[in-house]
């Protein structure tokens, strides 16, 4: 009973779609499972980080590992505020996003983690685990969601965490960029870049959802233009054919309009004025959208770069491209550095104007 | 119970003794009356009534204010060693009584009236009630004023709060007040240690005990929104938290005789008896929220403009500081009715100049601020009758003095696009940009350099003024600053965000996080949920669109709400709403008041049924089983065929009716257990539907 996400998502290593020379070194990593390294997996969202994630968990400790459950851990910081952070764990495993907790990362990866390292598991299952000696639950794993979203502070408390307690404790990492994380991490980790699959493997994940879900594609042009329209988003694309199968009568044409998410829609909308307007009265326009974009918890970042690639498409000359993309990335500095989005995003926009007038 | 107050009080000055002080009788309503017998003066203590600070007595305070004028001789010979002794005028000219306030008279009533009403229980004076007997006692009063409901006779609320915007004259009010009601001022600010347990048993002292000096205490709590939560204000909490229970005892406690009130006088001694005045300046500050409920709120506004300029040309006047009416009308306007700061310029500008000309005082009030709004629309006109050079340099000392640059740049982003300027395309927005970025830049310094490099902000103004400032621009623009409301929606859509993610099973919540669940799958979610339906002819098409739909909505746990912050009827609605959230596309934000409430009605009707066959399903199967595990126990543990039947005719004797409806028919299976929804069509049309139990149709 969920979406068609869910539905299809594979639990275990065999049935691991695209990448299939990832899968056969995760399979070999399986075979061993006492010296399982620690993880970084890293790769574009939607790619599958976290299915392969718990595919690798289940062939190690068995379907347990997706008997799952949510606790609320209390911590106190050092000014004595109380913080909450949800814990979802399995008896093998458990799994934390930092990223709750903004600053104070630093103490939930101490306290938390210090206290799985340091509590040894015991094991009391047989059967089919057992033939690899048992051995596998010595460990426990910890799966810590948007790694790159860490402070410098809590990674520094990982490394000698990472060292001290590889007895007890195995770490995978999710993170979509390498880039925030310090090379102290990453060098005490197996990195696995898991690569977003390309357009020929999404349509033919997405033909055999269609196909069991009994959706009738006219043509395969329909699947192509979905999984254009979502760069290798695994998630996005099955989710985008679901609500298109649900809307069009289970029957796709080639005729089909595409749906995107509402934002999308309105940020194109804005392209287009952009382009075909450049005054100040759009501007003026484009700043209560930008305004409005922001109150509906897009993130500033998204909206530049969806901005700037929606330009990119719209605009002809090679000349007023390289601006775009010049200003773009001009802009998205800007965003990082300061702490005022409005300001930029209707910097970006009044340069780009200026770009597209000389 | 009136005789239990004054055994509580211990207070000889009340009511005197209990027999001969009091006659009662039987009013012709039925009413038991008390009347109290008129007391000869000067048999009581009354020395504080002479005391010249306490009561109303006009003609006293006449004298007084004709005093004045004698006084002022004196003020006028001592004028230059006053000054140099270093005393502030606004120390001096603090108003001492009544009269001397300056300010909305309504208000300052409001607090003499309320300081007051404490008069018959601290001084055991009777109020005068209006329009009915003088004479009237404790046991007869009126219903209709619900403040003398306190078997005290205090104030409905025990606490006073004043509130207002600093220097109009709150702590005056206050100290005036208490004093002219005859109180002794004991005052606690943010000077004083207020931390908890000291402060506790400073106040208790004060509140508690009787003081050597004849009149009793007052306490005046100042400054009281710049305390900690759980220091002072618990502590005032406390107090009117136990003072509560005490009444409630004496409350319960009436009809038991004086004797054993004595005895509990000690155990509850936190009845409060003296009244409290708080101050603050922001009535909503997050320290306060526990004790604005026990509060009686007096928000003071500024005094009026004449008023101000009454009282500081009465001071001028005083001061032999020579200043017209008009001078002192732009002073007020400068400080927006803060007399505090008045009285503090006028006391540095005749420090200043011995000969006060009009000249010299206008360039001192080059220094004061001007508020931002007024800055921001200065940026965009250009004075053609001035030198450029010169409106720059007075913008930039504004803008200086003024030292609220984040409001100033904002208020020019917010009105730039709205003024004329002549431009080429847009080169001036994209160079504010560079300009807006550098504020931006500055701005950060607060968190990370203790706030080092803000003072650069001011460049930003005129870099506004240098960009967009011309001729055309007279008139004032008006900006609405929407930055709160922004943050406000922003919070909200959050919290429904993570609302919605924490509704998800765990099973699913951990492939998902905030920002996919935001970007991706919301968005699409509600284009699946509200897919057009109706026009769908096909059986089969439309139950494959129904069970995808309901999985996905008991996949996120979704329910179903009604809405009503609309003037339309109620409409049916999904919660947690997250179509607030993802909805941005007015086509499709209209469409979820015109069509959505109609899809969705059928929706959730298709997940209520799905919910209760799966429900009954279960039900059926647990119970076979059941059946089936205690037919093998049977089977097994019975060998003769006689034993097995006895033990199943038993068996139905014991289990009754269930087992009877189960062999029956399947549909009424389990009456017991299970409630049963029809759908039921009264009348012709759909236009009535309702859900019926499966009892109410066989009634």
């Amino acid at each position: 009973m969920s979406l068609w996400v869910d539905k299809y998502r594979p639990k275990s290593l065999e049935t691991l779609s695209h990448t299939s020379r990832l899968t056969n070194l995760l399979q070999s990593l399986a075979v061993e499972p006492r010296d399982l390294p620690h993880l970084l997996f890293y790769g574009p969202n939607g790619a599958g980080k976290k299915t392969r994630c718990m595919s690798l968990l289940q062939s190690i400790f068995g379907s347990g590992i997706y008997k799952l459950k949510i606790d609320v851990r209390q911590f106190t910081t050092p000014s004595n505020r109380k913080l909450e952070l949800n814990v979802v764990s399995s008896p093998y495993h458990l799994e934390i996003t930092p990223s709750d907790m903004g600053n104070n990362d630093r103490i939930v990866i101490q306290e938390l983690l210090k206290e799985v390292a340091q509590m040894e598991q015991v094991d009391f299952q047989t059967g089919s685990v057992a033939e690899s000696g048992g051995l596998a639950h010595r460990y426990k794993c910890v799966i810590i969601n948007e790694a790159d979203s860490l402070t410098r502070d809590a990674q520094a408390a990982l490394r000698r965490t990472m060292e001290k307690y590889s007895r007890n404790i195995r770490f995978i990492l999710l993170c979509e960029s390498m880039s925030s994380m310090i090379a102290p991490i990453k060098s005490r980790c197996l990195l696995v870049r898991t690569p977003a699959p390309n357009t020929l493997e999404t349509i033919e994940i997405l033909s055999k959802v269609a196909k069991s879900e009994r959706v009738s594609v006219e043509d395969e042009s329909i699947l192509k233009l979905i999984s254009e329209s979502c760069d290798g988003n695994l998630r996005k694309a099955i989710l985008t054919l679901e609500s298109m199968a649900l809307n069009n009568e289970m029957a796709l044409k080639t005729t089909s309009p595409l749906i995107r998410p509402d934002w999308v829609v309105v940020i194109l909308k804005m392209t287009n004025r952009i382009v075909k307007d450049r005054s100040v009265s759009s501007i003026v326009e484009c700043r209560s959208t930008l305004y409005d974009l922001l109150a509906h918890c897009i993130p500033a970042k998204v909206i530049i770069q969806e901005l700037a690639f929606a330009l990119m498409k719209e605009v002809r000359s090679d000349e007023h491209r390289l601006g775009v993309i010049t200003w773009a990335s001009v802009f998205d500095e800007r965003l990082c550095l300061g702490n005022k989005p409005i300001y930029h995003l209707e910097g970006f926009i009044a340069r780009v104007m200026c770009e597209l007038d000389a | 119970m009136q005789a239990g107050v004054n055994g509580m009080l211990g207070d000889s000055m009340l009511f005197g003794a209990q027999q001969g002080s009091t006659l009662s009788f039987v009013a012709q309503n039925g009413e038991l009356v008390a009347l109290r017998r008129k007391k000869k003066s000067g048999s009581h203590d009354t020395s504080w009534r002479h005391d010249e600070t306490y009561g109303i007595d006009i003609n006293q305070l006449l004298d007084q204010c004709d005093s004045h004028s004698g006084n002022s001789k004196d003020v006028k010979l001592s004028r230059p060693t006053g000054n140099l002794s270093g005393k502030l005028w606004t120390e001096k000219w603090r108003p001492s009584s009544f009269f001397d306030l300056v300010g909305n008279e309504k208000t300052n009533r409001r607090v003499l009236k309320w300081l007051r009403q404490w008069s018959p229980l601290v001084f055991g004076e009777v109020l005068p009630t209006k329009g009915s007997n003088q004479w009237r006692g404790a046991n007869t009063r009126p219903q209709d004023s619900p403040e003398h409901l306190d078997p005290l006779q205090r104030p409905h609320k025990k606490i006073l709060l004043i509130n207002g915007p600093p220097g109009i004259g709150k702590t005056s009010v206050a100290h005036v007040v208490a004093k002219q009601a005859g109180y002794s001022i004991m005052e606690i600010n943010a000077s004083d240690e207020r931390a908890g347990p000291r402060v506790k048993d400073r106040v208790h002292n004060a509140l508690f005990s009787n003081t050597l000096d004849e009149r009793p205490v007052c306490l005046i709590a100042d400054e009281i929104d710049g305390s900690i939560e759980s220091g002072f204000v618990k502590v005032l909490v406390d107090i009117i938290n136990n003072d509560f229970k005490a009444t409630q005892r004496l409350l319960s406690g009436a009809p038991i005789k004086s004797k054993g009130k004595r005895q509990r006088k000690k155990a509850q001694g936190q009845i409060m008896t003296r009244p409290i005045i708080t101050i603050c300046n922001n009535v909503y500050a997050s320290a306060l929220e526990k004790l604005r409920p026990h509060c009686e709120i007096i928000t003071f506004q500024r005094p009026s403009e004449n008023a101000i300029v009454e009282r500081l040309f009465h001071v001028c006047h005083k001061e032999r500081l020579h200043m017209d009416k008009k001078r002192l009308k732009e002073l007020t306007e400068n400080f927006q009715g803060d007399v505090r700061s008045c009285l503090n310029n006028m006391q540095f500008l005749a420090t200043l100049a011995s000969d006060t000309d009009s000249s010299g005082f206008g360039d001192h009030l080059k220094d004061m601020t001007v508020p931002w709004f007024k800055i921001c629309n200065q940026m965009f006109q250009k004075n053609p009758h001035v030198d450029v050079k010169y409106q720059f340099e007075k913008l930039l000392r504004d803008v200086e003095t003024n030292s609220n640059y984040q409001k100033i740049v904002h208020g020019c982003f917010l009105m730039f696009p709205n003024v004329k300027y002549s431009d080429q395309g847009l080169r001036k927005p994209s160079v504010a940009a560079d300009w807006l970025y550098f504020n931006d830049l500055m701005f950060k310094s607060l968190f990370e350099h203790n706030g080092d490099l803000l003072r650069y902000n001011s460049a930003v103004p005129m870099a506004f003024f240098n960009l967009f400032s011309d001729i055309a621009n007279k008139d004032d623009v008006r900006t609405q600053h929407n930055e709160f409301e922004q943050r406000e929606i922003l919070r909200r859509n959050e919290d429904i965000i993570i609302a919605t993610l924490r509704r998800t099973s765990p099973g699913s919540q951990i492939y998902m996080n905030k920002k996919a669940l935001t970007l991706e799958i919301l968005p699409l979610l509600d284009h699946m949920i509200a897919a057009d339906f109706s026009k769908v002819r096909n059986g089969l098409v439309k139950n494959a669109l129904f069970s995808n739909m309901v999985s996905a909505i008991t996949g996120f746990n979704l329910t179903f709400g009604e809405r009503v912050d609309t003037d339309l009827p109620r409409i049916t609605c999904i919660e947690p709403p997250f179509d607030k959230v993802i909805l941005m596309n007015e086509k499709r934000v209209k469409e979820v008041f015109t069509k959505r409430p109609a899809l969705l009605n059928v929706v959730s009707a298709k997940v209520q049924e799905s919910v209760v066959r799966k429900r009954t399903i279960e039900n059926a199967k647990t119970e076979k089983e059941d059946l089936e595990t205690a037919r093998k126990r049977q089977k097994s543990s019975l060998s003769k065929p006689a034993d097995y039947f006895r033990s199943q005719y038993a068996n139905v004797q014991k289990k009754g009716a269930p087992l009877y409806s189960e062999q029956e028919a399947t549909g009424q299976s389990s009456q017991e257990h299970i409630k049963i929804w029809i759908k039921y069509k009264e009348g012709f049309s759909d236009a009535v539907r309702k859900n019926v139990t499966w009892n109410a149709l066989w009634e």
